[in-house]
């Protein structure tokens, strides 16, 4: 019996592939999914895609989920994948989420917050139970959902940008006060992690974070191991405008606008020993998509962090290094998945070493058994 | 009477308009003013640098797919004036159709009440998602005073 990679799979590795392509039309007559039903009718999943991919392309993203079959991690990876391929063209000037177009706005540290507190389309109010009308859906109804929505759009735009809940604390001097800083960013698909890392490298590391691992992480904080103890200061959902220099006049002109979702936590105040005023400390969190529970998990992850850098980390959620390390999807799939690829060689050393260690063993109990 | 569109928006209401009348139409003016490329368009990303509202700091959100176009169109007076666009997308025939109509409504070249047009159109389709957006917002807006008033426990 060889232990030994032999030729002999490329044919089946052919088959393997037409098959899974296959699978996505056999046993029904159902017709291809369009990738603007991805886009529209799975916003949730796609947004998940294009902040864990890093990339926002709406487009790119729901045929990536079309041709995984719906997997988001291995979607967020062809992504990831295609990125490494186009150029750089620019770098944009820090753009300020105060200027986002809103869909949802909430704040659970007050009721009243400047504009008002708008939910917005959440799932957070439904019982969870099936609606089973959706099995068979007539395009006819599907359409009049929309319609019967739409209703009567109001004649003219209302507001849709409102002040911070932030900026109001930090008015009435209950938040630390904060100059900006304009310093370059860490690029983190240039340079890789070497720690202690600026908190621009942390803040990039968790924004295209899988969901799932920073909330893990989160949630332990959450739990018991560690103290953040939060207060969603403001939740938002909504388009952020972007901005680039025109080719001709250099004046920023607006190019698009990109879906995303923030969140600032409040934590408790800590004693400095500085004798400084106390005031409450924060948390952000922000992320491609709608993903609130991104977003809330990585603003609790970013002020866990920051407390390391008074007194260590004292939990796995403050550890910089075992936080960042350790919630990028593809990374971490990457080398779950690696352990199916073929380990022969390895595994024939780890059979040797049994087989020798079973030997001695076997020996020693012959010695022992001689000697009685 | 609307306010004209400022020259900074006119990109997202030229991608917001009807992409099919886009292109004929920036085609057309294309030949009729001998457009060239001043550079070659390129497609590729830009990384979107994001100030956290917190602390103030700046990190990297993610990448954008941003496509840029230069044109250079002939005047009437037999000089050139140019054009330019910038796009999230990566389509490079987009952008350099984008380029062409922004090079003949800034320099007021004929064809630019055609342009006008289609960028009126365009704007009409924003001010329409900015209503729908409003009324996302406005229709789920929480009264907690009726609550109040209702003696529901607001005090959670």
């Amino acid at each position: 019996m060889s232990y030994v990679a032999v030729r002999g799979g490329a044919e089946a590795i052919a088959q393997s592939n037409r098959l899974l392509d296959a699978l996505r039309a056999l046993g029904g007559d159902s017709a291809p999914i369009e990738i603007d039903a991805i886009e529209r009718q799975m916003p949730i999943l796609h947004g998940r895609v294009l902040s864990e991919g890093g990339l926002y392309h709406p487009t790119l993203a729901a045929l990536a989920l079309k041709q995984s079959l719906g997997d988001p991690l291995e979607a967020a990876f062809m992504l990831r994948a295609y990125r490494s391929t186009q150029p750089r063209l620019a770098t944009m000037p820090p753009h300020e989420t105060s200027g986002m177009r809103l869909i949802r706005r909430i704040s659970a540290a007050f009721k009243d917050i400047p504009g008002g507190q708008m939910l917005g389309p959440t799932p957070d109010y439904l019982q969870r139970l099936f609606r089973f009308d959706l099995i068979e859906e007539e395009p006819q109804t599907f359409r009049d959902i929309a319609r019967g929505w739409l209703g009567n759009l109001p004649d003219a735009a209302l507001p849709t940008s409102f002040p911070k809940v932030v900026d109001a604390l930090r008015g009435e001097g209950l938040l630390p006060q904060a100059e900006p800083c304009d310093g370059e960013p860490f690029d983190i698909t240039r340079a890789p992690l070497v720690f202690p890392v600026p908190r621009s490298a942390s803040l990039a590391t968790m924004a295209r974070g899988e969901t799932g691992g920073l909330l893990a992480l989160a949630y332990s904080n959450m739990r018991g191991y560690g103290d953040v103890h939060p207060t969603v200061g403001e939740l938002r959902v909504g388009y952020l405008p972007i901005e680039l220099p025109h080719p001709v006049t250099g004046e920023l002109i607006e190019a698009g606008e990109v879906l995303m979702t923030e969140c600032e936590i409040i934590a408790m105040y800590e004693d400095t020993g500085t004798g400084d005023k106390p005031v409450f400390t924060l948390g952000y969190g922000a992320c491609f998509g709608h993903n609130e529970v991104k977003a809330i998990a990585m603003a609790i992850l970013d002020r866990s962090m920051q407390a390391s850098l008074a007194h260590g980390p004292r939990n796995p959620s403050e550890d910089p290094e075992f936080v960042l390390l350790h919630v990028d999807g593809i990374e971490s799939m990457g080398f779950c998945t690696h352990y199916k690829m073929p380990h022969y060689i390895t595994f024939q050393s780890d059979l040797d070493r049994l087989r020798t260690t079973q030997s001695k063993h076997q020996a020693r109990e012959k010695e022992t058994s001689d000697a009685r | 009477m609307t306010t004209p569109t400022p020259r900074s928006r006119w990109m997202r209401a030229f991608a917001a308009a009807e992409a099919d009348r886009v292109l004929a139409l920036a085609g057309r003016l294309a030949a009729e003013h001998s457009a060239t490329h001043r550079s070659a368009p390129r497609a590729g990303l830009a990384l979107l640098r994001l100030r956290e509202s917190v602390m103030l700091d700046t990190f990297y959100l993610g990448e954008i797919p941003v496509t840029t176009a230069r044109v250079a169109l002939l005047a009437p007076d037999g000089g050139q004036v140019e054009g330019g666009s910038v796009v999230m997308d990566d389509d490079v025939e987009f952008a350099a159709a984008l380029a062409v109509l922004d090079g003949v409504l800034a320099h007021g070249l004929s064809g630019s009440a055609e342009v006008r047009g289609l960028l009126d159109e365009g704007q009409a389709e924003i001010d329409r998602t900015a209503r729908l957006r409003a009324a996302m917002l406005s229709r789920t807006k929480v009264d907690f005073s009726l609550m109040a008033e209702a003696g529901d426990d607001d005090r959670a």
